[in-house]
């Protein structure tokens, strides 16, 4: 399981079937959720004042992109700059109902994105999600 | 011891009485008083009284000239001469001297004679000397004089002579004994002193020449004075003499002109002048012997025998004998010829004239001849001969007429052989009259007034006129005149040269003719125009009464009247079809001659198929005559020409209507070219322009200035550059420059400013001819055009902006529908049914999930068409058919084998293609499902697909055994979207549109061939292999 999963979604009722479904994969131990990038960015930002040992740190982001206040993209860009070091230790999954495939090069070509999953994610998706090279050690 | 008178007297007596001499002593008036004995002895001289005692008497006897001596006395000088009678009764010749003395006894002057007897011959020679010098001395024209010197500064006149007293008005006894100071006038007295001092010291004789003034008249004399000396050197006389050379001095001047003269008369006559003195056999020779003969020593004189050396040795003898008799006869001149020796030591032949002078007795004297050197003159004539015959013979006419311009005008003396033949005249009918006889009423008037001002003028002129001959008969002749000028520079004669030109002229005006029609055709842009002239001077100069020109159309089926010359209003020939100017190929006298090829000449109109012959009778037109003009040996106009006459061989076969019908057949097709090319210029609606390589316009159509507003002129006068717009000039000009340096063809689009202030766009196409330095354009007026591409280009941008909005709008959409369907989704998956026990509510929700379900393949299918249609750069890759094939038939695997289809497929002809994968195999997928889907009942789906080459394009068929559709009633809906043919629980409507929408968007194309319960067949073209 991976420790932490952060859902970042504007949609309560996507968020809802997040947790609902993350839980019934048994994907993660804990989730935490966040309503926009803004949100997002300020609990890495308040979780980096913290001292390392009790610091928070997600290991997946499942961020949504059409977000209000700050988007997916935005918030990609403001967390790639300011924590580069948590590159490796934080994998995101780029989650969105968006039909322009615009969207998903753009999404393919972000060095801290890697995955693009079509919403909602479905049991199916969290299934194959398991499998996947970037997450395959949190379930062995 | 001193003598008394007496013993004096005595030894005296003994001293006379012994001298060999002669004493006599005479008293102041002459008698003698004394003799001593020799005077008694040799010359009976006595002491007497009486008349015969006096000496002057003795002396008279014997000499005529008493008076003379009578003078001498008067004048006691020199030895004077006398005849006495000696004791033998002889004449006794003496000389003797007086010495004069006053005799104090007896208070009177007395003078005593010293004479010495000499013989006669000396007598005679003193004598003479004596007479003539006193003659001399008196008579003399020239002044003479003694002057006696006194201690070498004091001059005394001591003699003068008549002359002297002549000149200068005084007399001798004035003179006599006076200082040359009172008698010298003393304007000149310097120059005498000066000069008799110079003849004193350097002892000798001086001369000089001086002018001075006596009685009032100026004379110039030649001064010579000599001075004399005693023993001991003291100058005690000068004797002088003055020649009166006043009247030389004119004379000399008159003389060197009359020399000259003379000189130049010899020049003149190119002869050697002589002079022979017969009786002193001198021969004097003139100047001209040395210019003409070289001979130096010309002047002297020489005998006659001496000159006859010059003369040839055979012709020596016969002038001598011819002179010896001519001398004897009374003739008074002579002539003859001989050769006569120069000082090259050369013979030339001389012609001799002279005449001869002779005395009152007729013996001749002198004869004075001139010598001309006639070798030149000889070959002269040799010459002279040599042209006569020329002229005589020459075939150009010599005329020689006198040179009289008054009203008779010139009189012609001599004409040749070859005039009488010109003109027919003979030579008796013509010699006297003059050249005017030749003249007549063409002769042109303006060239005989430049030749009458030539010939006044003594010019050589040389002019070509008409004359007549003597039957009437014009003709052209070429006339030379030169008029011969005589020695004294007077015109005499004139001298006409005259050739017959008519032929020549004839020739001349044909060529004129031709070049002038040729000039005509090519100044004048109106073929019409230029053909009136051609047919106008074909008529004339062959002299035809009418005349037309037919020209064949453009197109070759008709040929139509266009100019016609009439030689006056009486001829006229209608029109043949009535209305028209036009013939048919093979209708009436042109059109035959097209359809012949060849001259058709008919003589008698009125009796053969001429067309217009009422009009030609009208006319008075005889005989007519059609002649094709001819371009590359196909008839392009034909001549049509009319005569009251039957036409001469001139006018049937001309050389100028010869030569016309060949050299203008081009010219006319030229402008027939040139009139088509400016149709197209003018009527152009392209703007078309030459223009010059310094940027101007050169010529312009009506397009242009209709389009611009600006008149020809206009266009024509500014550089083209200051019509562009302000904008348009830079790039205008380095356009312009490209064109100049020889840039074949340019395209260029720029604005030009209109009179009226409009923008115009233009689009040009420019070709420069660079060997002509022009620039031919054709010019678009594309205003419209670009108006209208910058509203295409607006609305475009105005689509696409909305298109983008609208593509954003329905991603926009689709998500935003998307977001609550795929919650739903969802949480449709995650709800736990097995919870709910109301059967009702378990039915409403699975009817809730398949409606989900539905809406969200609905909403797939579309956001499937909206990414293909927005997508536009497909990255394509090759892909083999059989992979695609294969990928969607394990995709669909189940759905083939529950429906138990089989599939052929037949790729060995084309293995791939070039095409977006998931396109592919999205079509691949969809026409399979599709045949599944519409299988026929109860037979089991086949379906074969094959790729192919058609008309060079790859294509792939999908055929299938299924229901089939009616193509009539669909086949223009099939692929549209939406459109749902069957009642199948499947069929949405929209693959078949998603299929065509992924194969159009990579440029290729599909289309259906169905039939019912048949089946159907898709078949693709791709675009690219």
């Amino acid at each position: 399981m991976i420790p932490i999963v952060f859902c970042v979604d504007d949609d309560r009722v996507a968020l809802m079937i997040s947790k609902l479904n993350l839980q019934k994969t048994q994907f993660c131990k804990e989730i935490i959720t966040a309503e926009n990038g803004k949100q997002a960015l300020d609990y890495f930002d308040s979780q980096m004042q913290l001292p390392e040992v009790e610091r928070k740190i997600p290991n997946l982001i499942l961020l949504d992109l059409n977000m209000p206040v700050l988007d997916g993209w935005e918030f990609l860009e403001l967390f790639s700059n300011n924590y580069p070091s948590l590159h490796e230790e934080v994998k995101i999954a780029l989650l969105s109902s968006s039909v322009n495939p615009d969207d998903k090069i753009k999404a393919e070509a972000n060095p801290f994105v890697f995955i693009f999953i079509d919403k909602a994610i479905g049991i199916d998706n969290l299934k194959s999600l398991k499998e996947h090279p970037e997450l395959v050690k949190y379930f062995s | 011891m001193m003598l008394n008178d007496e013993q004096f007297g005595f030894y005296m007596q003994q001293v006379l009485d012994n001298v060999p001499s002669a004493v006599v002593v005479t008293n102041n008036i002459g008698n003698v008083i004394y003799t001593n004995l020799f005077a008694k002895n040799s010359f009976n001289l006595y002491h007497s009284a009486g008349s015969e005692s006096l000496i002057f008497n003795l002396l008279r006897a014997y000499d005529p000239d008493l008076e003379i001596i009578n003078k001498i006395i008067l004048e006691p000088t020199t030895k004077k001469i006398g005849v006495l009678i000696n004791s033998n009764s002889k004449n006794a010749f003496i000389e003797y001297n007086i010495a004069s003395f006053y005799n104090n006894n007896l208070q009177e002057q007395q003078f005593i004679f010293t004479i010495n007897s000499i013989n006669e011959n000396s007598w005679l020679e003193l004598k003479a000397n004596k007479k003539q010098l006193e003659l001399i001395y008196e008579t003399v024209d020239d002044i003479l004089f003694t002057i006696e010197v006194k201690n070498n500064i004091e001059f005394i006149f001591s003699s003068v002579n008549n002359a002297f007293c002549k000149s200068t008005g005084y007399t001798k006894a004035e003179v006599i004994n006076a200082n040359i100071t009172d008698i010298i006038p003393k304007s000149s007295l310097n120059l005498v002193l000066l000069n008799y001092t110079k003849a004193i010291e350097s002892k000798q004789t001086v001369k000089w020449e001086e002018t001075s003034t006596f009685n009032n008249e100026e004379k110039t004399g030649l001064v010579t004075i000599t001075p004399v000396f005693d023993e001991i050197n003291n100058c005690i006389q000068l004797i002088g003499s003055i020649r009166d050379i006043t009247e030389r001095k004119k004379a000399e001047l008159k003389l060197q002109l009359s020399n000259e003269r003379f000189n130049f008369v010899t020049k003149a006559l190119g002869a050697a002048i002589w002079d022979w003195d017969i009786e002193n056999d001198r021969v004097y020779w003139g100047e001209g012997f040395f210019k003409i003969f070289g001979i130096s020593e010309a002047t002297e004189g020489k005998s006659f025998v001496q000159v006859l050396e010059r003369c040839h040795v055979d012709d020596r003898f016969r002038i001598e004998k011819s002179l010896k008799l001519i001398l004897q006869t009374t003739e008074t001149t002579w002539s003859n010829s001989y050769r006569f020796l120069n000082n090259n030591g050369k013979f030339v032949q001389v012609q001799d004239k002279a005449i001869i002078i002779r005395n009152e007795a007729g013996k001749a004297i002198r004869m004075i001849g001139a010598l001309s050197d006639i070798t030149i003159r000889k070959a002269e004539e040799q010459q002279l001969k040599l042209y006569k015959s020329v002229i005589t013979n020459t075939n150009d006419c010599v005329i020689i007429a006198e040179a009289d311009l008054s009203n008779n005008g010139p009189k012609i003396i001599y004409v040749n052989e070859s005039f009488t033949k010109m003109t027919g005249y003979t030579r008796e009918e013509i010699i006297g009259k003059t050249p005017r006889v030749l003249q007549g009423p063409k002769t042109n008037r303006n060239v005989l007034d430049k030749l009458r001002k030539s010939l006044e003028n003594q010019e050589i002129c040389e002019v070509e006129l008409i004359n007549y001959k003597k039957n009437g008969e014009e003709y052209w002749v070429n006339l030379s005149i030169f008029p011969l000028i005589d020695a004294q520079g007077k015109c005499t004669h004139f001298v006409s040269i005259q050739r017959d030109t008519t032929e020549r002229n004839k020739h001349s005006i044909e060529k004129e003719t031709i070049f002038e029609i040729i000039q005509s055709i090519n100044k004048n842009q109106n073929l019409s125009f230029s053909l009136n002239e051609v047919i106008e001077n074909v008529c004339v100069f062959l002299g035809f009464h009418y005349g037309e020109i037919w020209s064949i159309n453009i197109d070759e089926t008709k040929m139509v009247h266009r100019a016609t010359y009439r030689i006056d209003d009486s001829k006229f020939l209608g029109e043949i079809n009535k209305g028209t100017n036009t013939l048919e190929k093979g209708q009436g006298l042109p059109g035959l001659s097209w359809k012949l090829k060849e001259r058709i000449y008919i003589e008698d109109l009125q009796n053969s198929t001429f067309l217009r012959k009422a009009d030609a009778l009208k006319s008075k037109l005889s005989s007519g005559m059609a002649l094709p003009i001819y371009f590359n040996n196909e008839v392009i106009a034909v001549f049509n020409l009319f005569s009251e006459k039957p036409f001469t061989k001139e006018q049937i076969n001309s050389d100028l209507l010869n030569k016309l019908t060949t050299q203008i057949g081009a010219y006319i097709q030229k402008n027939r070219k040139d009139l088509e090319l400016n149709q197209f210029f003018n009527m152009s609606a392209d703007m078309l322009a030459i223009s010059n390589l310094n940027g101007y316009f050169k010529k312009v159509n009506p397009a242009f200035t209709n389009i611009l507003g600006y008149s020809e002129e206009e266009m024509l006068n500014k550089p083209l550059i200051n019509f562009v717009h302000q904008d348009d000039r830079n790039l205008t000009l380095a356009e312009l420059e490209n064109v100049q340096n020889g840039k074949i063809t340019t395209y260029l689009e720029n604005r030009f400013i209109a009179k009226n202030g409009d923008v115009k766009w233009l689009s040009w196409t420019c070709a420069p001819l660079v060997e002509e330095a022009l620039i031919f354009s054709v010019t678009k007026d594309i205003t419209e055009k670009k108006k209208m591409d910058e509203e295409l280009k607006n609305l475009i941008k105005e689509l696409t902006n909305s298109n983008l909005e609208l593509k954003q709008f329905s991603y926009i959409t689709s998500h935003n529908m998307r977001s609550p369907l795929t919650n739903l989704l969802a949480i449709l998956d995650i709800l736990d049914l097995s919870k709910i026990d109301d059967s009702e509510t378990l039915e409403l929700l699975s009817a809730m999930k398949a409606s989900t379900n539905h809406l969200n393949d609905t909403l797939n299918d579309l956001i499937r068409i909206l990414i293909i249609k927005g997508n536009t750069n497909q990255t394509l890759e090759k892909i083999a058919f059989n992979d695609v094939l294969s990928n969607v038939s394990d995709s669909i695997g189940s759905l083939i084998k529950n429906s138990g289809t089989q599939i052929l497929a037949n790729f060995e002809n084309i293995d791939s293609v070039y095409f977006n994968k998931t396109y592919l195999e999205s079509i691949f997928l969809n026409l399979i499902t599709n045949s599944i889907k519409y299988a026929q009942p109860k037979i089991k789906p086949l379906i074969t697909i094959k790729s192919f080459i058609e008309d060079g394009k790859l294509k792939l068929s999908f055929s299938d055994n299924g229901i089939g559709f009616n193509e009539q009633k669909v086949k223009d809906k099939i692929f549209g979207l939406y459109q749902k043919f069957h009642n199948h629980e499947d069929s949405k409507g929209i693959g078949l549109y998603l299929v065509q929408s992924q194969i159009n968007s990579l440029g290729g194309s599909i289309h259906v061939q169905s039939e019912i319960n048949k089946g159907t067949t898709f078949t693709i073209t791709f675009s690219k292999t």
